[in-house]
């Protein structure tokens, strides 16, 4: 997809985010009305943090948090996108990050930051598996409890197995075909 | 229970199998005789993967399912993914596919306030609100049916226009309910804008601040009561918004009696846009020139090769969307819902994350009902408006 101009407050908020993170800050992509910026994954929880309160960004409002993997690149396999608005501003921003595949993939939690990360970073957890270190409850919160597995991950059984929970583990269902 | 603040705590249990709580909502009630000292709601009961399922559907084919996440709200939900899809593709389509779009999308808010008035009246104890509320949707129901053959999965817009055009009697379907729904509205607020009861259960209840509603990543009616102007139509104009004129309706308190007040408003405020979208309507086709994308006409599939061939591999193969992501927000009757789908240049979708709006305003739900009683808790679940189908996907 093609690259677009940036606005004037996108340049803005792009030009505080690298006068205060540097290096961390990784690039930037523009499609349409988009603009994506990709950051280290361990900055995250400051950059939340300067999102909100700074005067030059201020963006009120952390409108998702949305988990994708990409099974195929161990060293980047979990990517975060937060989604960050602005409403006096009327501005979003996609903020980027990747996690390198593990036993327990884990970043910062943003919930000290955005009260309203509480259940979105339980979902993510909930499907994907990364954990959200400094999150004050996290738990399953759409699939039961016993679930064994994270079924938002590439590499889930689909139809071809029944899904194992705790009470079944040594008595398994036969596979469906 | 760990901290027990005096003799009379006790923990029960509500729903999932309640009528109060809109569906299997399940919510677990700490209670210092009849006061809420926290409300933690359990979730999960009616997930059907729905983001998972589209990764292996072909991108047209994900369309249907999106209506059975908000089954009050579908020509929403289907308006928000196809704008998505569409802006991947870099595919404009003609000008009355997006007036009729928006006309549609505001029935839809009709539709959804419609039940939500209902039900909300209902659990608070007015009895006769569902029956009157109930009665109008059926006109609603009657235009999803005209247009799409379907009363609740109505699966209209396609990726690149809608399903087939606008049935001939459209305009007198849709005048019936511009003539019809303003008296039945004043007929709503006479029976409740000024009723002691209802003022009573619904004043100084759930009371949300502007800066708690903000941290909590609520958006739509929820979000607007507290005053803050936030309105995806307004904000970013999709799908022809641009062209029509209408009010942002904002409350002040942020309690349950703004977000009715609020949902009021913002009926009359569809019944505006519809107007408008009605008068303007454009003459044209009713699906881009896209072959490849969008099916052929059904009589050039009978008589013609090449449309033979396009409908053929559409059906089979599907369309490819070039590698890339985008979020695309929308403002449904609940809030913000937001489609981000992630392409990798094949023809199904790489990941598709719905931003939920009911998952995300129900969070408001322990912030708004510690310290009230457990009456207060029927009222705040319904003044949320939730539809468990969208929150737990």
């Amino acid at each position: 997809m093609g690259q677009s101009e940036l606005l004037q407050i996108e340049k803005d908020v792009l030009a505080a985010l690298t006068e205060r993170f540097g290096e961390k800050i990784l690039g930037h992509d523009k499609f349409a009305d988009q603009l994506s910026i990709f950051v280290a994954a361990d900055t995250i929880f400051d950059l939340a943090r300067f999102m909100k309160e700074d005067e030059r960004t201020q963006f009120d409002l952390l409108s998702d948090i949305c988990g994708v993997d990409w099974i195929n690149c161990p060293k980047q396999r979990f990517e975060l996108v937060y989604n960050f608005y602005n409403i006096p501003k009327k501005l979003r921003i996609l903020v980027k990050t990747t996690i390198a595949d593990s036993d327990a993939p884990s970043i910062q939690s943003v919930q000290p930051v955005y009260s309203g990360a509480d259940w979105l970073e339980r979902e993510v957890y909930d499907m994907l598996g990364i954990e959200f270190d400094g999150h004050p409850d996290l738990r399953r919160i759409i699939t039961p409890e016993g679930l064994e597995g994270w079924p938002h991950r590439k590499d889930f059984p689909l139809t071809y197995e029944a899904p194992q929970f705790s009470h079944n583990k040594d008595n398994p269902p036969e596979i469906i075909k | 229970m760990t901290t027990a603040t005096s003799s009379k705590t006790m923990t029960i249990n509500l729903g999932p199998q309640h009528p109060a709580t809109h569906g299997v909502l399940r919510v677990m009630l700490d209670l210092d005789g009849e006061t809420v000292l926290k409300a933690t709601p359990y979730l999960g009961y009616l997930h059907t993967g729905i983001e998972k399922t589209a990764e292996d559907k072909l991108w047209y084919k994900v369309i249907p399912m999106t209506d059975r996440m908000d089954y009050l709200a579908p020509m929403s939900n289907n308006l928000g993914y196809v704008l998505a899809v569409e802006k991947m593709l870099g595919l404009e389509v003609p000008e009355k596919v997006k007036w009729a779009r928006a006309l549609l999308a505001e029935i839809t808010r009709l539709n959804s306030h419609l039940v939500w008035i209902g039900t909300h009246a209902l659990d608070v104890g007015a009895m006769s609100m569902v029956l009157y509320a109930f009665r109008e949707r059926e006109l609603v129901l009657e235009v999803y049916e005209a247009v799409a053959g379907a009363r609740m999965m109505s699966t209209y817009f396609r990726v690149g226009g809608l399903a087939k055009d606008l049935p001939a009697d459209f305009d007198q379907r849709i005048q019936k309910i511009l003539d019809i729904l303003p008296e039945r509205i004043d007929l709503y607020e006479n029976l409740l804008t000024n009723n002691r009861i209802w003022i009573d259960r619904l004043t100084n209840v759930g009371v949300l601040s502007k800066e708690q509603a903000l941290d909590l990543s609520l958006t739509g009616p929820l979000l607007r009561s507290t005053g803050v102007k936030y309105d995806v139509r307004k904000d970013h104009p999709y799908s022809g918004y641009e062209n029509f004129d209408f009010e942002v309706p904002v409350g002040t308190k942020g309690d349950c009696f703004d977000r009715y007040l609020v949902r009021i408003a913002e009926m009359r405020q569809s019944l505006r846009i519809i107007k408008q979208a009605l008068d303007g309507m454009p003459e044209g086709p009713y699906k881009a020139d896209a072959p490849g994308i969008v099916l052929p006409d059904k009589q050039k599939v009978l008589t013609e090769m090449e449309a033979m061939i396009f409908h053929f591999k559409l059906i089979t193969e599907g369309f490819k969307v070039p590698a890339g992501s985008y979020y695309q927000a929308i403002e449904s009757p609940k809030g913000e819902i937001g489609y981000y789908m992630v392409s990798d240049g094949g023809t199904k979708p790489y990941r598709m994350r719905v931003r939920p709006p009911s998952y995300i305003n129900l969070q408001a739900l322990n912030p708004m009902v510690v310290g009230g009683l457990i009456a207060d808790v029927i009222t705040c679940i319904g003044s949320i408006d939730i539809v468990l189908g969208e929150v737990d996907r």
